[in-house]
């Protein structure tokens, strides 16, 4: 494990950094050389800002593995129940 | 027509589901969210127009339930963690052990931006589909899973300290009253 983070050396040289780009990026950077701060109503920072890619695709991939199956599992019978039983009574 | 609601509802069960999970973070208390929602909402049925946005009506109802329960409940406890039993993971240990540690990082975000970010990721909802299922502005949606995406970045590759609770919560009280009670 990397000190201060949970990734091995290995894991995070894989997914590589475009994170020092982005720090030189000018665009990034207000005068004065600090990082511009969204305004307080809300106009979004560039998606990639500041977030490695690789690291995007790897969280996505993590997501999905951890959650899909979760998601995937079938419908508690009881809850079906409940919405038929709801459409019959109101067809009646 | 009525046929229409019942299947659009039962269709979208799964995506309700992933909600429910990302607010809970506990999938008893999902499931039951999910439960909660679906009677509140087969209640309210007559307040639905039908060829409007199903989705978002029953997606905002989800949500209301959730905070409804939260403030009476008073919950300030972390609830547990998903554990690693619970999911289908197969591969080197050291892959479940970083799968672990996105797990629980997920967990710490942000009740709001956990839920932006899955159902952008898990989901595949628009950032528009968001807001609407949400209650908040576009720019809004974005913001939450881009800080997400941020935070995520830098706990799990140590690149920045954590962002304090307390930024959000600033950021919170600068949003539009009709937004704020969108960040509990």
């Amino acid at each position: 494990m990397v000190a201060g983070g949970v990734l091995s050396v290995d894991t995070a040289a894989r997914l590589g950094s475009a994170k020092a780009m982005n720090d030189t990026d000018p665009k990034a950077r207000g005068k004065g050389g600090r990082r511009k701060t969204p305004p307080q109503d809300v106009e979004p920072p560039e998606e990639t800002e500041g977030v490695d890619a690789a690291f995007d695709i790897w969280l996505r991939k993590g997501l999905h593995q951890l959650y899909d199956d979760v998601a995937a599992e079938p419908v508690p019978d009881e809850l079906l129940r409940l919405i038929e039983e709801d459409r019959n009574r109101r067809k009646s | 027509m009525k046929n229409d609601f019942h299947d659009q509802m039962i269709a979208l069960l799964p995506k309700l589901r992933v909600q429910a999970l990302a607010l809970t973070r506990n999938r008893a208390a999902a499931e039951d969210l999910v439960q909660d929602a679906v009677a509140n909402a087969l209640a309210a049925q007559n307040s639905f127009t039908p060829g409007t946005n199903f989705a978002a009506w029953m997606h905002r109802i989800l949500r209301n339930r959730f905070i409804s329960t939260l403030r009476k409940q008073r919950e300030t406890t972390d609830i547990e963690d998903l554990p690693m039993s619970a999911f289908a993971v197969s591969g080197a240990h050291e892959d479940r052990m970083v799968l672990k540690e996105l797990g629980a990082a997920v967990n710490r975000l942000p009740s709001d931006q956990r839920e932006a970010l899955f159902m952008v990721v898990l989901q595949g909802l628009s950032y528009e589909e968001v807001a609407a299922a949400t209650g908040c502005a576009v720019g809004t949606a974005k913001s939450r899973v881009f800080r997400a995406r941020r935070q995520l970045q830098a706990w799990l590759m140590g690149e920045d300290a954590p962002e304090r609770v307390a930024t959000t919560e600033h950021a919170t009280r600068r949003l539009p009253l009709g937004e704020r009670h969108a960040e509990f």
